[in-house]
């Protein structure tokens, strides 16, 4: 019996110790206050409209523009790490709290974490990279609350609710990898694909740039088309397997650099590394150097800090009652070659 | 508690049998301590709705794992069901009465529950590995039906069963003026109140812990024990294929990466709530409050902006303190 409950007092240290992990202590002062005072939920839904007021009124003098929630699918790669650390910093330098959820690639979880952020009545506005097509039904609920809604990087395919977009096209990098083969091997080839994990919209976004490719190119020979489920053990796996069937492969397109990079170790195990063209998206370090040592071709940057900033400018305008010129952003991709690596990587402090 | 107890042992008992309780109250108290916008009627109806897919696996769960037996099918086959839903209220199928995408995922679910029962009970596989079969067959067919995309624009109507709310009301400008009860905290009712009946009100209930408790014994007693284990994973289908149509309803999509992992969630959720893996112990209202413990947990750590990767961790640490207790103090009993 000592021994269960010594076991559920370790529990909840254990909670209370994790709650240390957090970024920022979301608790006000004013907030505090109101539970020290013992107030019902209600009355304390009447104070957070009054804060909200307030924080209208800050606005004006540039000071604070609200809390905003930022929800991102997930954040397992650098590419996503680096997008979450730009959107908190160009948040906090243009007067926005923020509070920054993942959803480990979950689409109920995404839309349990926007109705939270509702139910919690804190924000002014969410800005969610979609997971799916699902979170629309959160983007309903923040609507009826009041909230404003943008979608970042991954948006959905119904924007009834959705008051501003800000992305860098998925499938123009998906169009512009196939393209680069040809300009590279011609307009017949043999090209192995390697998916992301099927379903996922990041997915089906740039399968589209590729179909729209394979249309455009007919002589195009795919001898592979896989899933390496955005990850290089998956990647490598497959693509281990392709090389061993004895099929010609001429070049490779990887959905991202995760991939990109178990498949750089098959080809190293297979003696062609460097010999057959491979482009992705991401540019995570590890693809730089590749692309630095003449292992890969080019790797796409989705541009994040220039998404995050476009994204932010947007909230702002909506917040302090503006009309932004326009509510689709869509931010240009970036190719990194060798020809430019080394001006990349000093606009973006070595990243 | 037998009459000759004394008052210590009977404050024992019932501190031992609510023991679970308080840690829920703990940590509402904790959360509430953290956040203002942790303990509002609004969220903590949000905590039920985002729980009662959980709870209506964990009655099928729960009833597997007390006859000592496990189902890692759940998330998958709720995934196969949703695909199913998904179809027949999208497209060309936008008007079809809403009871045949529901009837369907029902009968699909209860399908793959009758395919798990009869390869354990009839064919004697191990559970583990019967329902890890089906959990990759499942998955398989659901990316397999849908191509691997997902179906959306499904009927409004389909949609409102897991988002609509009873009461809900709207300012002239259209805001939201009250928040209402959402239909999934009823259906989170029901299943503790279906669930709690099932097995402890009703003969195959007693049944249901005959069996986990010593399978030997109760067959020589006379129970038909391939028939009740059979039962055990036909309900576990069932409850996926109720969750099958109201997860596609809850994402208002289907997707074939649906319910990725949540047998672990349930299975842990049950475990949380004091149902043995070894089989034959534990409550249904037990694994219920399981079931709230997660969704607390992860609610509040949600609204205090902490990773779900740590979520992730604190779910493990959970588990391991929960087997850890089941094996010591059930571990003994037996």
């Amino acid at each position: 019996m000592k021994k269960k409950w010594l076991a559920m007092v370790l529990t909840g240290v254990m909670a209370f110790g994790l709650c240390a992990c957090g970024k920022e202590a979301p608790v006000t002062e004013e907030a505090a206050g109101q539970t020290a005072e013992g107030q019902t939920a209600e009355e304390t839904s009447d104070k957070a409209a009054a804060a909200e007021e307030g924080k209208a009124a800050q606005a004006g003098d540039g000071e604070s523009y609200g809390k905003i929630l930022f929800i991102q699918t997930h954040n397992n790669n650098s590419f996503m790490s680096y997008m979450g650390e730009m959107f908190e910093q160009v948040a906090a330098e243009n007067g926005f709290e923020c509070t920054h959820l993942t959803s480990d690639s979950n689409e109920a979880t995404q839309i349990d974490q926007i109705e939270q952020g509702v139910a919690s009545k804190e924000y002014v506005g969410i800005i969610v990279d979609c997971t799916g097509e699902g979170v629309t039904q959160g983007f309903k609920e923040a609507k009826e609350a009041g909230l404003y809604v943008m979608t970042l990087h991954e948006g959905v395919t119904d924007n009834t609710y959705v008051d501003g977009i800000v992305a860098c096209s998925l499938a123009e990098t998906g169009y512009q990898h196939i393209k680069l083969e040809v300009d590279e091997l011609g307009d017949s080839f043999n090209l192995a694909i390697v998916n992301g994990s099927e379903g996922h919209g990041a997915t089906v976004a740039i399968r589209e740039g590729y179909d729209r490719a394979l249309e455009e190119f007919p002589n195009i020979n795919v001898v592979f088309d896989g899933a390496g489920n955005w990850n290089a053990e998956d990647a490598m796996q497959l693509t281990g397997s392709w090389f061993s069937s004895g099929t010609k492969i001429d070049g490779i397109v990887c959905m991202n650099d995760g991939m990109a990079t178990g498949v750089r170790q098959v080809m190293k195990d297979n003696g062609v590394l460097g010999t057959i063209p491979i482009y992705s998206n991401d540019c995570e370090q590890d693809t730089l150097k590749a692309v630095e040592a003449g292992e890969q071709s080019g790797s796409f940057d989705m541009n994040a800090l220039a998404q995050c900033e476009a994204a932010i400018n947007m909230m702002k305008t909506f917040v302090t009652g503006g009309t932004p010129e326009e509510t689709e952003i869509y931010v240009d991709p970036l190719l990194v070659t060798v020809d430019n690596l080394e001006e990349y990587r000093a606009s973006h402090g070595g990243y | 508690m037998k009459k000759g107890d004394s008052r210590k042992t009977r404050v024992k008992k019932v501190v031992s049998r609510l023991g679970i309780v308080f840690v829920l109250i703990g940590l509402i108290i904790l959360w509430s301590c953290l956040s203002s916008a942790f303990f509002t009627v609004n969220n903590l109806l949000l905590i039920i709705k985002q729980v009662s897919i959980y709870s209506i696996l964990c009655v099928g769960m729960t009833i597997v794992l007390i006859t000592g037996g496990i189902d890692l099918s759940v998330g998958s086959v709720v995934a196969l069901c949703a695909v199913f839903a998904a179809h027949y209220c999208a497209g060309d199928y936008l008007e079809t009465p809403l009871i045949v995408p529901i009837m369907l995922s029902i009968m699909v679910g209860l399908a793959c529950g009758a395919i798990n029962g009869l390869g354990i009970a009839f064919a004697g596989i191990p559970p583990f590995i019967m329902t890890m079969c089906m959990m990759l067959a499942a998955r398989g067919a659901a990316y397999v039906y849908t191509n691997a995309k997902a179906i959306f624009n499904l009927n409004e109507r389909f949609v409102n069963i897991s988002n609509g709310f009873l009461g809900r009301t709207y300012g002239a400008d259209g805001i939201l003026e009250n928040y209402g009860i959402p239909y999934m905290v009823f259906y989170f009712a029901a299943a503790v109140a279906v669930g709690v009946v099932l097995l402890h009100l009703t003969t195959y209930g007693r049944r249901i812990y005959a069996l986990g408790g010593n399978k030997s014994a109760a067959r020589y007693s006379g129970l038909n024990t391939k028939l009740l284990e059979f039962s055990a994973y036909v309900v576990s289908g069932l409850c996926a294929g109720i969750c099958g149509f109201l997860m596609a309803s809850r994402i208002s999509s289907g997707n074939a990466n649906t319910a990725d992992g949540y047998e672990m969630t349930v299975i842990s959720a049950a475990v949380i709530g004091g149902v043995s893996l070894s089989g034959g112990v534990g409550t249904m209202y037990g694994a219920m409050i399981g079931v709230l413990i997660v969704g607390v947990i992860r609610n509040g750590m949600d609204i205090l902006g902490i990773n779900t990767y740590f979520q992730q961790i604190l779910q493990a640490v959970i588990i391991f303190v929960a087997v850890y207790i089941d094996v010591r103090v059930n571990g003994k009993k037996k």
